[in-house]
This record gives C-alpha cells, structure tokens and sequence, in this order.
C-alpha cells in the first residue's frame, strides 16, 4: 500500500527532475523491483474493535453439508483432493554456469542497504557500480522536495555531517536521508 | 451384449451428470468453524504469553517490472516481554532492520546504514503496531504473531477456511490450515503439541498477476534470555538520526 503510493509520487517527482535536468538516473538498469509480497494478513488494529468471537460448534451432530465438521475431531476429513501427483520433475539445474556476477554488479535493480551485510560497496551506491561509472550525472541543481532510491542516487556521493544532520553530499547536490516505512529515501535539499 | 453395454453407459452417464448437479458449485467456499476457531485459539494463547522469542526463516517474493519473481531471504528475531517490551531484527539480503520497543519509545535502526528513528509510543506493544502502521507505514516484522484472531472484522473478512491436513514441519506435528480472504490467500501450520504454537506460515498476494508468496518459519523459544537494556535503543558512535515520514504527509 505504502509501496504504491510512493512510486506514484516518485514517478511524477521524477519526471519532473527529469524534464528540467536531463539528469540521467540509471544508464545499465535492468529490471527493477515493482511490488513485494505482503509480509501480513491482518492489520494492527486500534483497542476498541470487536474481538473475535469463536464459532458455535454443535456436538455429536452429524453434518449435513461439510464432512469435515463431522467430527469433533479436528483431524477430520481433507477438504482437498491429493489428484496433483507430481510426474516427471524436469527440474534440471545447470551448475556448470554460474550466473553470478561477482564484480558487484547486481543484474536486477532493487534497494538494497548501502554496505550491506555482505559488505558490497566501498562507496556508497548500492547496486551497480559497473553502470555508475558510465551514468553521465549532470545534476546541477535537483528540485529541492524531489525524492529518490537508494538505487537511483548516483554513485560518487558521501555521507557529510552539518549540524548534527545526515547529507549525501553528491556533486553539487545534496540529499537528505529518511525514512519511508521501512524504506530509506533521500529528499533533495538545498546545501546546508 | 451390445445394447447392455449401452445401457450401463447411458446409467453411468446419468450418474455422473447428477453427480455433477449435487457437487457444490466450483468456487463455493467452505468455512470450516474448527479451523477458524484454531486460529482465535492460537491467537488468543500467543496473547497470553508473559514471553517468548521466535526466530524465523522468511522468505518473501519481490516482483520485478518484467513480472518475474525473486525470492529475498531473511532471517527474523522477535523477542516479546509482557504487552509493552518488544525487540525485532529482520536481518535480510537486502536490507536489515532492528525496532527497539520499550514501552515508551520505539526506535527503527538500520545496523547497516547507521540511520536510526524514534518516535513516542504507547504503552502496548498492540497499540504501537497499530499507531506505527497508521501514522508511518511501518510494519513491525511478523507483527501477525500478535494480531491472529483478534479482530473479528478480520475473522469476518475469510472466504474459506480449510483442514488441509496434518504435516511435518521442523520435525513437528502440525495440522496445515488454508484460507482465503480478498487479495491474499494464506496458510497457517498449526503445532499438535499442547501449546497452540504457529510452525509455519505462507501468505500468497492474489491481486498482484504473478501471486508473489511470503513464506516463515518459526522456531519458538518460551524462556527466552534477554538483558533488561535489549528493549532500548542506544546509538553507537557514526550512528545518525534521521527523518521519519509521516504516511499522511
């Protein structure tokens, strides 16, 4: 929910940067992360809601309708069909190839923690250092309030101190991290 | 011979016809009240908990705009004491999170990053998921462990609730619990032991094309050791605080 709302603003945010500055956000980028699985089924609910009543079940009654509510045992009858036998699997993996990239350069675009666990990046940028380095960066002067991913602020940014605040001073611009959700996100800002 | 044979059909072929008018329309959904009051039971005895930890392996679908499906790992802690002391780490490929609870506060800090939040809490852990959702978007990892047959407008809210059966999971007896509600479908594994402890749980997104799947496993530890300063955030050097978002803003 959060997720959407954000590319939405994102997306216009963006266009907008880009209209005005030609700023060149992602050179090699390859597909990006859209959508997450939800990690929840029920929402946090405030204290004054209905609590869950349980479901009045009659005793020794056979059932009419659903066998599994023949008995009080709960282990009662599977209300799915085993039909699904499984043939032959043609899972054939090919290990002779490995796919991965070792030079840190990701092929799929999604934020990932700058210095991450597997300690990724020397510098800040999070995926793709291979793509960085071609990006042609002309940010000159990013509109302040426009919002960005990890992955979509360029490479060769530091983290800068002032006044007790947290910058990414990259080129002449300068973003300000925060929190979205659980996201973290750099508004641009005007220099401190 | 002949004509027996074509009556037998012409029987077997009424049979299967009046089979066919007596099954349940396709998609007609069963709610078995056994397995929705399993889980108000499961729920209502995690409530009543004076303390646990659970660890858990999740592994969560992210989709990319092409539509195909990555699988992200990560491993999650969570340790609860009484309603108002809460540590959680969500310690993941991409990203880690830690949330610091203490009955007062909540802290969201990024280990990696070095970027931590505070915000003012209230005094349950129950209201602060919900104020941190509402206000912040912030899901608090495997926050369901605390909302499973709380509310009955979510109990309402099930289009089927199905025994599967029973299942081995981490070489516990578990019976394997499906339901369907809009936009989700999930399964819940159920432990047989004598406490009602969740084993296991999946949650597909039905209303993304390529169903992504949320998946975790649960390891449960009632005794849990702890320090007393484990539910308070403390900043080390080249931690910085930053902004927290409001959702409305």
């Amino acid at each position: 929910m959060f997720g959407k709302t954000l590319n939405g603003g994102l997306v216009s945010l963006l266009t907008l940067s880009l209209l005005t500055l030609g700023f060149t956000l992602e050179t090699e980028a390859g597909p990006r992360g859209r959508a997450n699985a939800r990690a929840s089924i029920n929402r946090p609910h405030a204290a004054n809601v209905q609590r869950a009543q349980h479901i009045p079940v009659q005793r020794n009654v056979p059932a009419q309708h659903n066998a599994a509510q023949r008995s009080n045992n709960f282990n009662g009858q599977r209300q799915m069909s085993a039909g699904n036998r499984v043939g032959n699997r043609n899972t054939h993996v090919n290990n002779s190839v490995h796919n991965v990239n070792i030079d840190n350069h990701r092929d799929v675009d999604i934020d990932v923690d700058g210095r991450g666990r597997y300690g990724y990046d020397d510098h800040y940028h999070p995926i793709a250092t291979a793509a960085a380095v071609t990006a042609t960066v002309a940010v000159t002067s990013a509109v302040v309030g426009a919002i960005f991913t990890p992955s979509q602020i360029p490479a060769d940014c530091v983290q800068v101190m002032r006044y007790n605040t947290a910058y990414m001073q990259c080129g002449s611009t300068w973003f300000q991290p925060q929190y979205q959700g659980s996201n973290v996100t750099y508004v641009v800002v005007n220099a401190p | 011979m002949m004509r027996k044979l074509k009556v037998y059909c012409l029987i077997a072929a009424v049979a299967s016809l009046n089979v066919y008018a007596q099954d349940p329309p396709a998609g007609e959904s069963v709610r078995n009240p056994h397995v929705i009051n399993k889980v108000i039971d499961m729920g209502e005895y995690l409530r009543s908990l004076a303390q646990f930890e659970v660890t858990a392996a999740v592994t969560r679908d992210t989709v990319l705009d092409s539509g195909q499906k990555i699988e992200i790992a990560s491993n999650n802690t969570l340790l609860v004491v009484g309603h108002d002391r809460l540590y959680a780490l969500a310690d993941g490929d991409n990203n880690t999170r830690e949330f610091f609870y203490n009955g007062k506060k909540l802290t969201q800090y990024s280990p990696y990053l070095n970027y931590y939040t505070t915000v003012d809490a209230p005094k349950t852990i129950q209201e602060t998921l919900h104020l941190v959702e509402e206000h912040y978007g912030i899901q608090v990892p495997m926050e369901d462990l605390f909302l499973f047959g709380s509310d009955q407008a979510q109990i309402d809210a099930l289009q089927s609730a199905l025994y599967v059966g029973p299942s081995t999971v981490n070489g516990q007896l578990c019976d394997h619990l499906a339901f369907r509600q809009p936009g989700v479908d999930w399964q819940l594994w159920i432990t047989r032991a004598e406490k009602p402890l969740p084993c296991k749980l999946v949650i597909t997104t039905t209303d993304e094309p390529s169903f992504p799947q949320y998946s975790v496993v649960y390891r449960w530890n009632l005794k849990p050791e702890f320090k007393p300063s484990a539910f308070t955030f403390t900043p080390k050097k080249g931690d910085v605080a930053i902004a927290l978002k409001k959702t409305s803003e």
